[in-house]
């Protein structure tokens, strides 16, 4: 007995390829040039003042607009990322990975939209329905446990070497989360509230907006903080594909025997980690 | 302190030299590396079944090129059968070149450079920068770092092309060879031979009237002092030598059934089994 299920992977793939090819390559068309770009645009900004728009950000996130007018005290707080964020980007610089990490950025953060656009009303819908939840669910596992290696080929064929296999093999990996914490978020809205929205006749597409997602939304940004993560993890395997960025480098390290090089474009991973990790979850907290 | 450490060091030291003398060529195993290329993961598989037959007891490990030429001039591992040098590898024989031995050559003929589908009408590099629309101004290369990659940067700035090297990695510039071809549509890559690209598909390989990608040997490295330590073995890789037929032949069977490669190398042995046999004279 020998079932050859890899095969027939292989043909249908084969298939679909060569059928869908106008649909593949109008997504490709999409997604590569809004990676592009954006990279572009990016890299068009002078890393000073780049930094410094980052480094807005992550105080703004961090006192949230509200605190900062009312308290003093908060507003001391909030210096130690803005100050991590100028000499962790500095170092970048210097070390001569800005392009990069921009490059890197964006990939991370194109996936993170697409995403979005998917993860939040799905979560949604399996929040409010058990059978999609049940359909759903199973799906999610498969992504967040099949080897990302066995999925990239295929994604090349459908959509040739470049940013944008690497970008949906991203999706693939990073979605779950999204979807899981969203659904969760929305489940975890107290009864008692549900029922007096009810009471004061409140729509079902009222109570979606108004009180469902205001409420479930630190447990969705908690998604989302871990949708970004994941998307990181995946640069290094995105650049076997030919997505450029930070991830390329440690790869060309890996191939060469190159200790700086990696152990310096690691580095800037990890820097780049750490920013996005504290300026989402802080966004989370206000 | 400082002290502590030297004894100890010393100590470990004497115990591994120890460890090292007086094995013979049947108890100690055999290491050899190997990429995932075509043609390495074909000879290191057809040795290991030789050299299995024969007694000795050897063992295969894929790792990454940068790593293997590291663990090799550390002495962690024996062998390599892939090396193409002067040319392609030539970074990483300046950096561990002089802590290895070359112990055979297996083929002198191995070339790299830019390849395309036969029904594409071009046929040197001169011609591209004429026809950038048709390649949409893309090279589909391999990993950064590999020495084809650095070649083809080369190549860019010599001729010079306005065309740009996309790096991925072997199998996703095969995978887009495969999806090109299937679609019938031009497409560039960075090619080399020998390699299995050349028995699947109908490939020419683009004149290089500049000479930027050079004639390599495939060569065969061992780390310092394996020839004193398995003198058998390293006879036997010594006259471990192919022609390009049977290069191709070896690949063609080694990679025909995947998930058993040494099914490949049986085949491969049974068929020429007098003449391999007679490597070990």
């Amino acid at each position: 007995m020998n079932i050859e299920i890899g095969k027939y992977v292989e043909q249908f793939v084969d298939w679909l390829s060569t059928v869908g090819r106008p649909f593949f390559d109008q997504v490709a068309n999409i997604i590569g040039s809004s990676v592009k770009g954006l990279q572009s645009g990016l890299n068009a900004v002078p890393p000073f003042v780049m930094i410094i728009i980052i480094t807005l950000l992550a105080f703004l996130a961090m006192t949230g607009i509200r605190q900062f007018k009312t308290s003093l005290k908060n507003y001391k707080k909030s210096f130690g990322l803005p100050i991590f964020v100028i000499i962790g980007l500095l170092l970048v610089y210097s070390m001569g990975f800005w392009s990069q990490l921009i490059d890197t950025l964006v990939l991370v953060l194109v996936s993170t939209i697409i995403i979005l656009i998917i993860g939040i009303p799905l979560g949604i819908l399996c929040a409010k329905s058990r059978k999609t939840d049940a359909v759903v669910r199973p799906i999610l596992d498969f992504m967040q446990t099949m080897p990302a290696f066995v999925y990239l080929i295929p994604a090349i064929l459908f959509f040739s070497v470049g940013d944008v296999p690497g970008v949906l093999a991203t999706v693939i990996f990073s979605l779950p989360p999204a979807v899981r914490m969203t659904t969760l978020g929305i489940k975890e809205v107290p009864e008692d509230i549900i029922e007096a929205s009810l009471a004061f006749g409140c729509t079902s597409s009222q109570m979606l907006y108004k009180v469902q997602i205001p409420l479930a939304m630190p447990t969705i940004l908690a998604g989302i903080n871990q949708t970004i993560m994941l998307a990181l993890s995946m640069v290094v395997i995105c650049s076997m594909v030919g997505a450029g960025g930070l991830g390329e480098s440690v790869y060309a390290s890996i191939q060469q025997a190159d200790m700086a090089l990696g152990f310096e474009a690691g580095l800037s991973i990890v820097i780049l980690a750490i920013i996005l990790d504290r300026i989402t979850q802080a966004i989370g907290r206000q | 302190m400082n002290k502590l450490f030297k004894t100890i060091a010393i100590a470990a030291m004497s115990l591994f030299t120890l460890a090292a003398c007086g094995d013979d060529d049947q108890t100690k195993p055999v290491k050899i590396l190997y990429p995932s290329w075509a043609e390495g993961v074909a000879m290191t598989h057809l040795a290991e079944y030789v050299l299995d037959n024969k007694g000795y007891a050897v063992e295969t490990t894929l790792i990454e090129p940068g790593p293997l030429y590291a663990a090799l001039s550390k002495g962690d591992a024996d062998l390599y059968l892939d090396a193409w040098l002067p040319h392609t590898h030539q970074d990483y024989w300046e950096r561990f070149g002089n802590k290895l031995e070359v112990i055979g050559v297996v083929f002198d003929d191995a070339s790299t450079g830019l390849v395309v589908p036969d029904y594409v009408e071009i046929d040197s590099i001169d011609e591209l920068n004429d026809n950038i629309e048709i390649f949409d101004g893309k090279i589909y290369g391999i990993g950064a770092g590999a020495g084809i990659h650095g070649n083809t940067i080369k190549a860019i700035e010599e001729y010079p092309l306005n065309y740009e090297q996309l790096t991925s990695s072997e199998s996703s510039m095969m995978a887009e060879l495969r999806r090109s071809i299937a679609a019938k549509e031009p497409v560039l890559i960075t090619g080399w031979k020998p390699h299995y690209m050349w028995d699947l598909y109908d490939l020419k390989m683009l004149k290089d009237p500049k000479e930027v990608y050079l004639v390599d040997q495939i060569e065969i490295l061992s780390r310092q002092g394996f020839k004193e330590d398995h003198p058998e073995v390293a006879n036997f890789f010594s006259h471990f030598q192919f022609d390009s037929d049977k290069l191709h032949e070896l690949m063609g069977m080694v990679g025909e059934d995947e998930r058993n490669p040494k099914a490949g190398a049986q085949k491969f042995y049974e068929k020429y089994q007098a003449e391999i046999d007679s490597w070990f004279q």
